[in-house]
């Protein structure tokens, strides 16, 4: 990992480790080979491989002949199927397509005039047959041209996880209260922006993958003060029999004594106890809180890049070396936690993540087949406002012709009233397109300079934006006009 | 991670503001205050340090150009 830190290129090179494999999982190295499970019946060792159709295909294959010949069990068919990555679905389907074969080779040997099965198989010949595979297998498409889908790759399962284990973390070094406080002083001042690039709340469940994504972005910010400040303990400094309540459970607390009981009794086991002073209550200091930040800070650069709106030929490399430092350091800090598995073994989205580089030089940027913007599943939200009853004739097809339709003629005008109109014109319609619709709340207005200041002053987050003149300004609305103005911003 | 001394010109009123054109904003910031705690309290002092991110998974580098974030200890010269 060292290499990989100080030489962007290293990954690029060249390079032979006898203790680890460098997150290449197909590399034919002797560290990747693995037992088989019990009931595997063909080789003694495994190494992971690249899944294939025709892979998939031969194992079904190699199933159905060693069932019908009963050279393999049931078992020996599942254990083989699930290793070779037939889910349980398919196994049953291996199973109940080669039980079939040999009932009807049975019931022919027979010779009844009325054979059920033998009718049965007229009918449904493909039943009797080996299972020809799911309905991708005879396809013209590979696995890897199924694109992972990054909204959920990233963002429901690498930074859920991330951030499960920083709380694990957190609850570990007995860190919670602190960083609750925090929290909720940082999360209540941006969801009232209501930006549509940083959609944080409030509330610590119901999550959905945009509420992800905006704690991913201000990540770094929100588990700075956690990770950088220790929380050090004021000791009233008054009489103990001068101490109220609170002081008391915080000193026992503090010390991990029984806090629970009358004032008088509590501050006489202070008073005790102050005489032998005792040991601070010791907190897990198995992972350190740097291991945590450079965690957190990997994973914030790892995602910007997958993010990233343009690429180049050298983004699969980028990627694929902030893909590995940060799964390098997820790997440190969990194992430091003394976790019972490793989560990026745990977590299948983890692994997923190494293919994205290979991704990227196929498909081009990752963000452009974001599912929540006008693909995969976000495209439902311009579909639905559309459809008024489900009962008419063709009714998805005029629902799909209109929004096409539309969105044509919408690109139409775009085009128009931006490379031939006048900047007037383009702000009337730009205006328009405002009140017909709804359009991305990317800044906040601030309603007065006063309300700038204010904010200024009590150190709460700040809307700003950069001009293409590269000067910053926050946005301040123009008193009964409807332009905006802007206070410059000092750096 | 980067946080920078921010400060405005508090002499400006209402009427001094700079008419913005709408369509010459580039970027979407955010800048977001250094907060210190101690003894489970919220420090709020003068300190005006922030850290500034944008819409585009950028945020400020020291030399306050945005830049997208870099793993900490990493060696990006070469790139």
């Amino acid at each position: 990992m060292k290499k990989m830190r100080t030489d962007p290129l290293f990954l690029k090179k060249m390079n032979e480790c006898v203790s680890c494999v460098n997150w290449n999982m197909l590399e034919k190295s002797n560290l990747m080979k693995c037992k088989t499970p019990k009931g595997y019946l063909s080789t003694a060792y495994l190494s992971p491989k690249k899944i294939t159709f025709a892979d998939l295909k031969d194992t079904i294959n190699v199933c159905h002949d060693k069932l019908i010949k009963k050279e393999w069990n049931e078992n020996n068919v599942r254990v083989f199927a699930a290793v070779n990555c037939i889910s349980k679905e398919g196994q049953d389907k291996i199973i109940e397509h080669a039980e079939n074969y040999l009932a009807l080779q049975s019931s022919m040997l027979i010779h009844e005039e009325d054979n059920i099965l033998e009718k049965d198989a007229t009918m449904f010949p493909s039943k009797y047959k080996k299972w020809i595979g799911g309905p991708y297998y005879t396809g013209t498409l590979e696995i890897y041209q199924f694109l992972d889908c990054i909204m959920h790759l990233l963002f429901l399962g690498v930074v859920k996880t991330t951030k499960g284990v920083i709380t694990d973390w957190i609850n570990r070094n007995k860190k919670k209260n602190f960083y609750n406080v925090m929290t909720k002083y940082m999360y209540k001042h941006i969801p009232y922006f209501k930006f549509d690039w940083c959609k944080v709340i409030e509330a610590e469940s119901g999550w959905v993958s945009d509420n992800y994504l905006a704690y991913c972005r201000l990540a770094k910010w929100i588990y700075h003060p956690i990770t950088t400040s220790k929380e050090v303990h004021v000791e009233n400094p008054s009489q103990v029999d001068k101490w109220n309540m609170n002081d008391c459970k915080k000193w026992l607390k503090r010390y991990g004594l029984i806090f629970e009981g009358k004032l008088d009794d509590l501050r006489s086991t202070i008073l005790m106890h102050k005489k032998s002073p005792l040991p601070l209550l010791e907190v897990n200091q198995s992972c350190s809180s740097h291991n945590i930040c450079t965690m957190i800070g990997c994973m914030l650069s790892m995602i910007s890049q997958v993010m990233k709106r343009e690429v180049n030929e050298d983004t699969p490399l980028q990627m694929d070396r902030e893909i590995k430092l940060f799964l390098s350091y997820l790997n440190i800090v969990s194992t430091s936690l003394q976790e019972s598995t490793t989560v990026w073994i745990n977590s299948y989205n983890c692994q997923s993540l190494l293919n994205l580089p290979f991704a990227v030089e196929l498909f081009g940027p990752l963000a452009n087949y974001w599912e929540g913007g006008n693909c995969g599943e976000g495209y439902l939200r311009h579909v639905k406002p559309r459809i008024r009853d489900v009962h008419t004739k063709n009714w998805n097809m005029n629902v799909h012709i209109n929004l096409l339709n539309d969105t044509s003629m919408g690109s139409v005008l775009d085009t128009h009233f931006s490379k031939k109109s006048s900047k007037r014109h383009l702000a009337k319609y730009q205006r328009f397109k405002k009140q017909s619709g709804r359009l991305k709340n990317m800044y906040h207005q601030y309603s007065s300079v006063e309300e700038l200041y204010v904010s200024f002053k009590q150190q709460v987050p700040i809307s700003f934006v950069m001009t293409t003149d590269g000067k910053y300004y926050s946005i301040v609305k123009k008193r009964n006009i409807k332009i905006i103005g802007g206070i410059s911003v000092r750096f | 991670m980067s946080f920078h001394h921010v400060d405005f010109d508090f002499s400006k009123t209402d009427d001094d503001i700079k008419v913005i054109d709408e369509l010459l904003i580039e970027k979407y910031l955010l800048m977001l205050p250094e907060i210190r705690m101690k003894d489970s309290m919220i420090q709020t002092d003068d300190s005006r340090s922030y850290y500034c991110i944008d819409s585009n998974w950028q945020e400020f580098d020291e030399n306050i150009k945005l830049i997208y974030p870099q793993s900490p200890f990493c060696n990006y010269s070469f790139l």
